[in-house]
């Protein structure tokens, strides 16, 4: 039993993680209807520029204090937000117009680049890095977490409801929300179409950031290579919650953790990656909008 | 009649391609620069595996030159051309079909991994170009033909150095075992470690799996933590064991870890940490080791590379160099065939893995040692293993040894295989005895019975 | 005797003859094969290994064109099904006979491999191709890693080392025969009805529905074709380079397949050949650059993509340019005096909203009847029931004696019910000849393998769909459109195609959604003259839906009002015109009582 709590917490503490990346993920999608291939590879760029910013500037890599900590985040928060805002410029923007499956093609080449660019700039070494001081983990009954878990978790938790807010408190937020349902009609009502999707992206990438930071506290091994696996991870969550929903995010995030975990530690870990297949499989087939989203029929 | 037209339009453009690349490639047909010696390596520069291909090019660079600065090879200059495969198996073959047919290399070094070694050893047995492999360990690999060796241990040998180690020095009974799926080196090794420790007399309660990449072993560390296993071995590469170390810790995971030279690397301590100390993992050297031969080549590789500490690979792709061009040197001429007659006869080549011999399956003989990971990352002597008996080098678990003193080399009176140690532990341990001469093939290895198909 | 005997000669001599080119090239494979490939002197083994894998690239990308490019859908698991090739057959072969020397058991493993590498496309395909674009994108890809996973952890398959060594069976002969066959069997799938079916399924699933092409159907058909020659590549692959690993098979190499069908020009097979070619050679050229080999790649490919997003050549062919025309005339009749359409108080609810309720309708052969109502009556919904987009909640439909509910639109289509849209639904990127062309799918019979074969059936077939597409082109005023793109074409002339593309399913009762929306005068006094002049020719009954009232007074016979879903009355023009209930409907309560004597004046009900 105990061991099966263990397993709880232990997803609960992946799924946090994936939560936060598939937050970034889902405000994309809901607003330009494209799978951000890229985005794994901003999160992998955050946790780079962390390990830069720690190593270089404050050489408190290994253990740092809270203000240091908090200058390294926000550091890669700004690259990747600017990164993130090249990207839809460059890239994405000029083609909006052109078929769906055009965009996704450039959207894996941007993802191969930053990928062997990374490569060629870092070099292909993992770097070890946690911008979190090492506190030891707490353990309940018997049931350790870890501190950098519980950091994540609350984290995730703030993000969401933040973002949340953003979406449905604020003017910027009902303009996305406008977009996401149809961008020329947005446009007509007098929505600078460039801005909105621009903020979005800035946003995705800042939140990635966050997530790159904090994901390479909890497993201290940094390498250009290591944003695919999650980026995908993280779209599954987000299809899983109802792609374009926030919660939906975060519900998605938690289950896929809870699922990886228990498949990995009940069956085989070979099957690690498979779970987040299945599952994403699973879900298009039965309940395509997942969980939280409303289905949209399309009108003949 | 269109139809045809379209097609064969495209198959001339494409044969006019292949011709194109032909003379880039540089060289016509028959003709060879005679003033330089060309040597090919294919590695992984690029891709997933960049990481390794990288160090074992450095290792590579350093050797080459090294022996052109004392003057070549037979009054030539010797020129390394690098080709990258990307990490994929069949630019590896093309790489090498490349190098040979188009660049005219004399001889071939690489690849790190066994599956790429695979696919580019026929081509090597083909053309006749001798090949050595500084880090391939797979048995298949130097069996595709008699022009193919290695310079490195093979699989068998470190699942046997280990579950020796493990059963003999450590006194366990219990073990576990957490092996790479993806990686044909990690799963070798386990599951030799899996027969010769259970023929050792000990017990493997549990065998876990993961695939390198992946960052959360949580699950399979909490299964292994049930079955309650004295010590835990983990033959992966230090990409992964760093990461694996620290979470054992954190769900409560006190065993020491047991591993492979894949561990060795200086990012292993970086991102292991602290939850590496105690474990203990076999290696061909010590990066620590005082010997004058070790520690040149430690000093030389950190220069000529902004301080980075050579890892295993860079050590084994130095050596397998090293070796060739030693082989090189002792060749009647520069052709395929004399350069492979020298390379089978090679007896103890004085690497900085070890001293070298070839047996005759075109396999490293050389013994391994096992060092202990102490506090702040400092590697210990903790015991070598000889290839043939079962004879260990004891350094009791525990007892430090900080400084290790060059040893005496014994000489070796029987035939052909036996390597002689280089390093001798400190103070309290005497001099290894020696056991009858073997037929090469390291003791401990079921006969018959190989890892892989 | 001899005329019996001589056509069974004539058929068998137009086969071959038809496969004329794959004949004539095999010898002079085999002849490069054995003199320049392996020859030793020439030194050009470096050449022929980029030749070679030139060639199963070629392979995998035009196989993928036929997912990707032609029927529109987003794959990228391509490499999983070249791995079950792949590894099917190697297994074969390598528990096979030593010795093969005329590559018998070769072909049988390349074929189980292959025959394995479709049935995977079938197991993936079946459920999956329901699913959106890029949803149906990251499946497909999940499913590539998880056959990889699978290959991995199963030592029967040599795990991570891979399988070796696999007997060499296959060279640049064997591999560029398959390309060869590959590329003519892609290409007459494509110039063939079946291959018009796949991009109708492309421009636009719901016109082809109502076409009568069975959309699910032909997408597995291509998935399972495409997965079918994958597994070829994969066969030829391991018994060309004696090795089998995963490491070859991950979603990278998927992707780069992915490019060659995209840079090429989807739906291009002369596109993807050359692109294939080229993006196999271009890592090769890039060594000098090796570190930065794949950074200029993926900065090459979003490069293209924004320069060039259509690929080199869209969706044009080498052979286009030898294209010529014929026309001629055939037609086929059917005679029914039933009714052709009996539909009994049919009712549909979309959860607490009704949208039609207690609908009956009878239409008799040659009938000209309206269905008018204010927006939102529920209009097109009737029209959705009839074709089988929405099944009923409650009531009957019978459309030509046979139940609709539950039926497919592609199968009322098939039993002779057509129609057009509202919103015009024409496949927008495709010429006028081939709009109407693909409607004229369904009333073919040659299979795929007889459009491969080039039998003379399909032949014949294909010039029958085009005199007939032609004719009737050519009776709606667009024969000088043929070859303009529907997109193109003027709004009026798109509702004429659209009506075309109807007529061509060779249907007994027609159904017009709105056909005078956004016309003039002039034009609907030209429609109204087109509608009748199309009943009295293909005397065929027409359901019209309408809100000009003079086009409606003018050209039916009989009109049903409908209003919230409920017909409120049905009968003569003359009736509805002054119907108190319709004008309520139309007009409001108010304009009603104010004008009650008027309208008792003009006749009031009968």
């Amino acid at each position: 039993m105990i061991d099966f709590l263990q397993r709880v917490v232990d997803g609960v503490s992946l799924g946090a993680i994936y939560a936060l990346i598939a937050l970034g993920y889902t405000m994309v999608y809901g607003v330009l209807q494209l799978i951000n291939f890229a985005h794994g590879d901003v999160f992998m760029l955050g946790a780079m520029m962390g390990w830069y910013a720690s190593s270089v500037w404050t050489g408190q890599s290994r253990n740092p204090g809270i203000p240091s900590a908090l200058a390294v985040t926000l550091f890669a928060m700004v690259v990747c937000g600017v990164v993130g805002l090249l990207i839809e410029r460059l890239a994405y923007r000029p083609l909006r117009s052109s078929p769906r499956l055009n965009s996704l093609i450039t959207a894996i080449g941007v993802s191969f680049l930053l990928e062997y660019g990374g490569q060629l700039v870092f070099g292909p070494n993992p770097r070890a890095f946690g911008i979190l001081p090492h506190r030891p983990a707490s353990a309940i009954a018997g049931i350790s977490i870890g501190y950098v878990d519980l950091v994540t978790i609350v984290t995730s938790l703030a993000l969401m409801f933040l973002l949340q807010r953003i979406v449905f408190h604020t003017r910027m937020g009902t303009a996305m929300r406008a977009v996401s349902f149809n961008p020329s009609v947005a446009a007509l009502m007098g929505v600078n179409i460039d801005l909105v999707i621009s903020f979005t992206f800035v946003l995705g990438s800042v939140l990635a950031a966050v997530a790159g930071v904090l994901y390479a506290s909890k497993y201290p091994s940094v390498h250009p290579l290591m944003g695919l696996m999650p980026g995908l991870k993280a779209f599954v969550a987000a299809v899983l919650g109802g792609i374009g929903n926030v919660p939906g995010a975060m519900l998605g995030g938690l289950l896929l953790g809870l699922a990886e975990q228990l498949v990995s530690g009940y069956t085989s870990s070979s099957w690690r990656d498979a779970v987040a297949f299945g599952i994403l499989i699973l879900i298009l087939l039965v309940k395509p909008s997942g969980l939280l989203g409303r289905g949209a029929a399309e009108k003949v | 009649m269109r139809r045809i037209s379209a097609k064969f339009l495209v198959c001339a453009l494409v044969l006019a391609a292949g011709c194109k690349k032909e003379e880039q490639g540089g060289g016509n047909v028959g003709a060879a620069d005679t003033s330089v010696i060309k040597v090919g390596e294919v590695g992984s520069m690029t891709g997933t595996e960049a990481t390794f291909g990288t160090s074992s090019d450095r290792g590579i660079q350093l050797a080459v030159k090294e022996v052109n600065s004392g003057g070549g090879i037979q009054g030539k200059q010797v020129q390394v051309i690098a080709l990258d495969d990307e990490g994929k198996p069949e630019e590896a073959a093309t790489a090498a079909t490349r190098l040979i047919s188009s660049e005219h290399v004399i001889a071939l070094l690489g690849e790190v991994a066994s599956t790429r070694s695979l696919f580019m050893a026929p081509k090597a047995q083909a053309a006749k170009v001798p090949m050595v492999s500084p880090s391939s360990t797979n048995e298949k690999v130097t069996a595709v033909g008699d022009y193919i060796f290695r310079a490195c241990f093979i699989d068998p040998f470190q699942g046997y150095v280990m579950a020796k180690f493990a059963t003999e020095t450590l006194k366990l009974k219990k073990a576990a075992i957490l092996r790479d799926v993806r990686n044909d080196y990690s799963v070798g090794l386990a599951k030799v470690f899996n027969d010769n420790f259970t023929k050792m007399g000990g017990q493997i309660v549990d065998n876990e799996s993961y695939s390198s990449g992946d960052v959360d072993f949580k699950a399979q560390l909490t299964n292994i933590k049930g079955a309650s296993p004295q010590a835990l071995y983990v033959p992966g590469y230090y990409t992964d064991v760093g990461l694996i170390a620290r979470q054992a810790r954190e769900v409560g995971l006190t065993v020491p870890l047991l591993g492979g030279d894949g561990w060795d690397s200086e990012k292993l301590y970086e991102i292991g940490g602290a939850a590496l100390e105690g474990s203990y993992f076999s290696n061909h050297y010590s990066v620590d080791d005082p010997s004058p031969r070790i520690q040149e080549f430690v000093v030389k590789f950190k220069k000529a590379y902004s301080g980075q500490v050579p890892d295993s690979l860079a050590a084994q792709a130095y050596d397998a160099a090293g070796m060739l061009f030693d082989a090189m040197k002792r060749a009647k001429d520069l052709s395929g065939p004399s350069i492979r007659e020298a390379l089978a006869q090679t007896k103890n080549y004085k690497g900085v893995t070890g001293d070298i011999t070839m047996d005759e399956k075109r396999n490293a003989t050389k013994p391994a040692v096992v060092l202990k990971i102490a506090k702040g990352g400092k590697y210990e002597f903790s015991g070598r293993i000889q290839p043939e008996g079962p004879t260990a080098e004891n350094s009791p678990a525990g007892t430090p040894s900080p400084k290790k003193t060059e040893g005496n080399t014994a000489p070796n009176p029987s035939p052909g295989n036996i390597p002689t140690p280089t390093r001798e532990p400190a103070v309290g341990a005497g001099s290894p005895a020696q056991t009858a001469a073997n037929t090469g093939q390291p003791q401990g290895v079921p006969a018959g019975e190989h890892p892989k198909k | 005797m001899s005329l019996l005997g001589g056509s069974a000669l004539q058929r068998t001599g137009k086969a071959v003859r038809s496969w004329l080119p794959f004949f004539v090239a095999v010898p002079f494979l085999v002849l490069i094969e054995k003199e320049i490939a392996q020859n030793p002197a020439l030194r050009l083994e470096y050449a022929f290994q980029n030749i070679n894998h030139i060639g199963i690239a070629i392979i995998l990308a035009v196989s993928l064109n036929l997912v990707n490019g032609l029927t529109g859908q987003f794959s990228i698991g391509h490499a999983g099904f070249m791995a079950v090739g792949g590894y099917v057959s190697a297994v074969l072969l390598m528990h096979g006979p030593p010795e093969d020397p005329y590559r018998i058991f070769f072909i049988i493993s390349m074929l189980a491999g292959a025959t394995a590498a479709a049935a995977a496309g079938w197991i993936v395909g079946k459920p999956s191709l329901r699913l959106r674009g890029d949803y149906l994108a990251i499946v497909t890809l999940g499913f590539g890693e998880i056959i990889r996973v699978i290959i991995e952890n199963t030592p029967f398959f040599g795990g991570a080392i891979g399988l070796s060594p696999i007997p060499h069976r296959a060279d640049f002969a064997w591999i560029w025969a398959m390309v060869i066959i590959t590329i003519l069997v892609a290409k007459r799938l494509r110039d063939s009805t079946h291959g018009r079916a796949f991009l109708s399924v492309r421009e636009d699933e719901v016109a082809a529905e109502a076409m009568g092409i069975d959309t699910t159907g032909y997408k597995v058909r291509a998935f399972v074709i495409s997965a079918f020659f994958a597994g070829v590549a994969g066969a030829l692959s391991g018994a060309f380079e004696g090795n089998l690993a995963p490491q070859s098979f991950t979603f990278v190499r998927s992707f780069e397949v992915v490019a060659m069908v995209v840079l090429g020009g989807m739906g291009s097979i002369t596109g993807s050949t050359i692109a294939a070619a080229v993006l196999t050679i271009l890592p090769e050229y890039l060594r000098a650059l090796a570190n930065l080999r794949m950074v200029i790649y993926s900065v090459a490919l979003i490069a293209l993509m924004l320069l060039r997003p259509r690929g080199l050549l869209g969706t044009r062919e080498v052979w286009d340019y030898w294209r010529k025309r014929r026309a001629v005339k055939r037609e086929r009749k059917r005679e029914l005096t039933e009714a052709l359409i009996d539909v009994r108080k049919a009712s549909i609810r979309f959860g607490g909203l009704t949208a039609v309720s207690d609908f009956s309708l009878q239409v008799r052969p040659r009938e000209l009847v309206a269905l008018i109502g204010p927006n939102g009556a529920g209009k097109t919904t009737v029209f959705n029931l009839l074709t089988g987009v929405y099944s009923p909640s409650e009531g009957e439909i019978q459309v030509l004696g046979r139940d609709t509910r539950g039926l497919s639109p592609h199968a009322i289509a098939h039993l002779g019910c057509a129609r057009t849209f509202q919103n015009i639904r024409l496949f927008r990127e495709l010429s006028a000849f081939d709009n109407v062309r693909i409607a004229c799918h369904h009333l073919t019979h040659e299979s795929m393998a007889a459009a491969v074969r080039h039998g003379a059936l399909a032949a014949q077939e294909e010039k029958w769909v085009a005199e007939r597409s032609d004719e009737l082109l050519g009776i709606m005023g667009l024969s000088s459109r043929r070859d303009e793109l529907a997109k193109n074409l003027p709004y009026g002339e798109q509702r004429r195609l659209e009506i075309a593309r109807a007529l061509a399913t060779g249907p007994q009762v027609l159904l017009l959604d709105e056909p005078a929306a956004g016309t003039n005068t002039k034009e609907k006094g030209e429609l109204m003259a087109l509608i009748r002049s199309i009943r009295d020719r293909f005397g065929v009954a027409i359901v019209l839906i309408e809100h000009d009232m003079k086009l409606v007074m003018g050209v039916s016979e009989r009109i049903l009002v409908l209003d919230h879903g409920v017909t409120i009355a049905q009968g003569l023009p003359r009736e509805i015109q002054s119907n108190p209930k319709v004008i309520e409907a139309y007009l409001g309560e108010k304009y009603a009582k104010e004008h009650a004597a008027q309208i008792a004046a003009a006749g009031g009900p009968r």
